[in-house]
């Protein structure tokens, strides 16, 4: 059986430079690097101190070059490769290894110069914002391309066909509706609504989105907004799971009537929620998506297409 | 610029080395008259590239190693055009494959035409499963004979395969026809469009250069004589770089857009490209100006200075709005634009007009 290549590894490591600069270790960093690796090992005979601060990679060592010390005499009760340790007693004062440790300069975060404070990192990185909005917002198209393999399937069985079977097409939605939970529940996230929205007015068209906020029943912000066959419905809400949420926040029902309501009008809805678990009867009638910098396109797809 | 004459013997991963050291710094050669006037900025003919030195070692490790190399970097920065450039300097055949959102792991390998078997089904007899297999570029690349004729004789049983009646036709056929046999560079573009699925589901035909056409049952391997796709020949026994350079050089561009998944990532040299700076961009008009035959005079190398400085303000405004600015392509159309119609930064309307069409594509400011 054919499988894939193992993943980068030392192997490519030597044989790069063995190829490329055998008698050049300066340039050794650099292709370990190039292949992934950061280095800590310190050339054999070189004191750590005289490394400058950019890793080093030591070169293979053949086995005839190695030269095993003499072992120490083992004691009685201590382990075979570790030395034992002795722990200060309580008062005492703790070895110098624990005390002679060099304090890092102070260094503001990047952009605080002057004071400021740093610029708002939004939640779904920028360079990866537009695919996960678009794989949040795609809606099944009727229009996909034939399904061949349906197509002779039903030809081989002499079965009549009435409508040319279709592949499942999916694209971006032409209305799309953004709801914002205003509730406390999301007071930490109301900066980065803002970024979102434009985001998503860049990936859909400016004309087909339409925002409403709310606070407590979604419903209403989409009645406001206005729901129709093939709008994608995107909701940024705690889905009342924090503290702070009220007693109509926490209730589960103001989303299963949203749910409701979106299926009546033949449309789809995505919750983006600051949350990465939630409760499986939520889970079961909503397509939800954590909103934080770890999300990937291929859980939107999932968790889209799954009830899709 | 002429292509590096054709080898009939497969190289090893040392002349591939030497050969890149030779090439990197070599400036293009004028062109016959004509043959370059008209090409615009994006065109991935291999003619010119730049290659700095952190670039030229990510390369050189993935020749050695075998591995596909990543690169990427905002649009511009020259990622999609490095393909075309180290095929022609090295003298190998190129196949490229741009990749989209609906871009499945298959298309790269081959595609089957049911529809058109469907429609032959009426009127034919036996129908040859074959005729109807159209090969991928990366299977052009690991065997290009076999992906000629179809993957006629690459059958597991070749008794039961019916005869093909057609040879397939050579992506980039005219540039591939001088090029060597043994060895090939696949650029596959943009990989980042592509579903997260396609990137996990290339792992092992990158890595080995084998697949099944499941239609056919054709087993696409390398061919015997040919070195292996990822890996050159056996380095067991040759000195250091005397083994085979490998057979294919997988070249793969992303925006970022997604992120790749890990076990993608981890059999990839991947590479960033920064994007270049107002001295590197006049260096690539310089390349391009050498390349159509042309030595600038002084009031065009005044407009290239004025337009590599503004392009790359331009980026880095657009930048700090979190949007992307202009890339190498639109810097050189707005060069040539700016010679032909003879626009100079003195005429600040019609110049403002100009880096507004081309660099600043009609944009306000952000």
């Amino acid at each position: 059986m054919t499988q894939a290549r193992p993943p980068i590894g030392l192997g490519d490591v030597f044989q790069a430079i063995a190829a490329i600069a055998p008698d050049e270790p300066a340039r050794w960093a650099d292709i370990a690097a190039v292949l992934g690796f950061v280095a800590t090992h310190v050339l054999p005979g070189k004191p750590a101190a005289d490394v400058p601060g950019e890793a080093i990679i030591a070169p293979p060592t053949r086995p005839r070059d190695i030269v095993l010390a003499p072992a120490a005499p083992r004691q009685e009760g201590s382990l075979p490769v570790l030395a034992p340790v002795s722990l200060p007693s309580p008062g005492e004062p703790p070895p110098p290894f624990l005390v002679e440790v060099e304090t890092l300069p102070h260094e503001p975060p990047a952009g605080a110069a002057g004071g400021e404070p740093p610029p708002l990192q939004p939640l779904w990185p920028v360079a990866t914002t537009p695919s996960l909005l678009r794989a949040a917002v795609v809606m099944p198209q009727a229009d996909g391309e034939p399904d061949v393999g349906a197509l002779v399937d039903a030809l081989a069985r002499r079965r009549g066909l009435q409508r040319l079977p279709r592949r499942q097409a999916w694209s971006i939605a032409h209305d799309v509706v953004l709801l914002q939970d205003l509730g406390a529940g999301m007071d930490a996230f109301i900066e980065d609504m803002e970024p979102l929205l434009h985001a998503l007015r860049q990936v859909a068209g400016r004309h087909a989105v339409r925002d409403e906020a709310f606070v407590g029943r979604p419903l209403e912000a989409l009645e406001r907004a206005g729901c129709h066959r093939g709008t994608a419905v995107v909701v940024l809400s705690d889905l009342g799971l924090g503290r702070l949420a009220t007693a109509e926040e926490r209730d589960p029902a103001r989303w299963f009537e949203l749910a409701d309501a979106v299926a009546r009008a033949q449309a789809r809805l995505t919750v983006l929620t600051p949350w990465e678990r939630w409760p499986a009867e939520l889970a079961a009638r909503l397509s939800l998506v954590t909103w934080d910098r770890g999300t990937a396109v291929a859980q939107v797809m999932h968790a889209v297409r799954q009830h899709g | 610029m002429k292509d590096k004459p054709l080898t009939q013997q497969p190289m090893t991963v040392a002349e591939v080395l030497q050969q890149l050291d030779a090439q990197r710094d070599l400036m293009p050669e004028p062109a016959a008259p004509g043959v370059h006037e008209r090409a615009t900025g994006d065109v991935r003919d291999g003619a010119v590239y730049l290659m700095d030195d952190p670039l030229l070692l990510a390369v050189k490790v993935a020749v050695t190693t075998g591995r596909p190399l990543l690169l990427t970097g905002d649009p511009g920065t020259g990622k999609s055009s490095l393909a075309a450039w180290l095929a022609a300097r090295l003298g190998w055949r190129y196949y490229e494959h741009v990749v989209t959102g609906r871009t499945e792991a298959n298309d790269l390998l081959w595609q089957f035409d049911t529809v058109r078997k469907l429609g032959d089904a009426s009127g034919h007899g036996e129908l040859a499963d074959s005729d109807y297999v159209q090969p991928g570029v990366l299977w052009w690349a690991v065997d290009r004979e076999g992906a000629r004729r179809r993957g006629v004789g690459l059958q597991r049983d070749v008794q039961a395969a019916a005869a093909g009646r057609s040879e397939a036709a050579e992506p980039q056929a005219d540039v591939n026809a001088t090029r060597s046999p043994h060895h090939a560079v696949v650029l596959i573009d943009e990989i980042d469009k592509a579903d997260p699925d396609v990137p996990n589901a290339l792992l092992v035909p990158l890595g080995s250069g084998r697949f099944t056409v499941r239609e056919t049952q054709a087993v696409v391997a390398p061919a015997a004589a040919a070195p292996a796709p990822g890996r050159g020949g056996r380095a067991r026994g040759k000195a250091p770089g005397q083994q085979a350079a490998p057979g294919m050089l997988v070249v793969i561009t992303s925006n970022g857009e997604r992120v790749l998944p890990p076990a993608f990532l981890r059999r990839c040299v991947v590479h960033h490209l920064d994007a270049p700076d107002p001295a590197r961009l006049e260096a690539i008009a310089a390349a391009h100006a050498l390349l159509e035959g042309r030595k600038p005079d002084r009031k065009e190398l005044a407009r290239v200075k004025q337009l590599a400085q503004q392009s790359v303000q331009l980026r880095e405004e657009f930048a700090r709005a979190d949007r992307k600015g202009s890339g190498t392509a639109e810097f050189l159309d707005a060069v040539r634009a700016s010679r032909e119609l003879g626009i100079g930064p003195d005429q600040q309307e019609h110049w403002d007009q100009l880096v507004s069409l081309t660099l600043r594509k009609g944009a306000a400011r952000p």
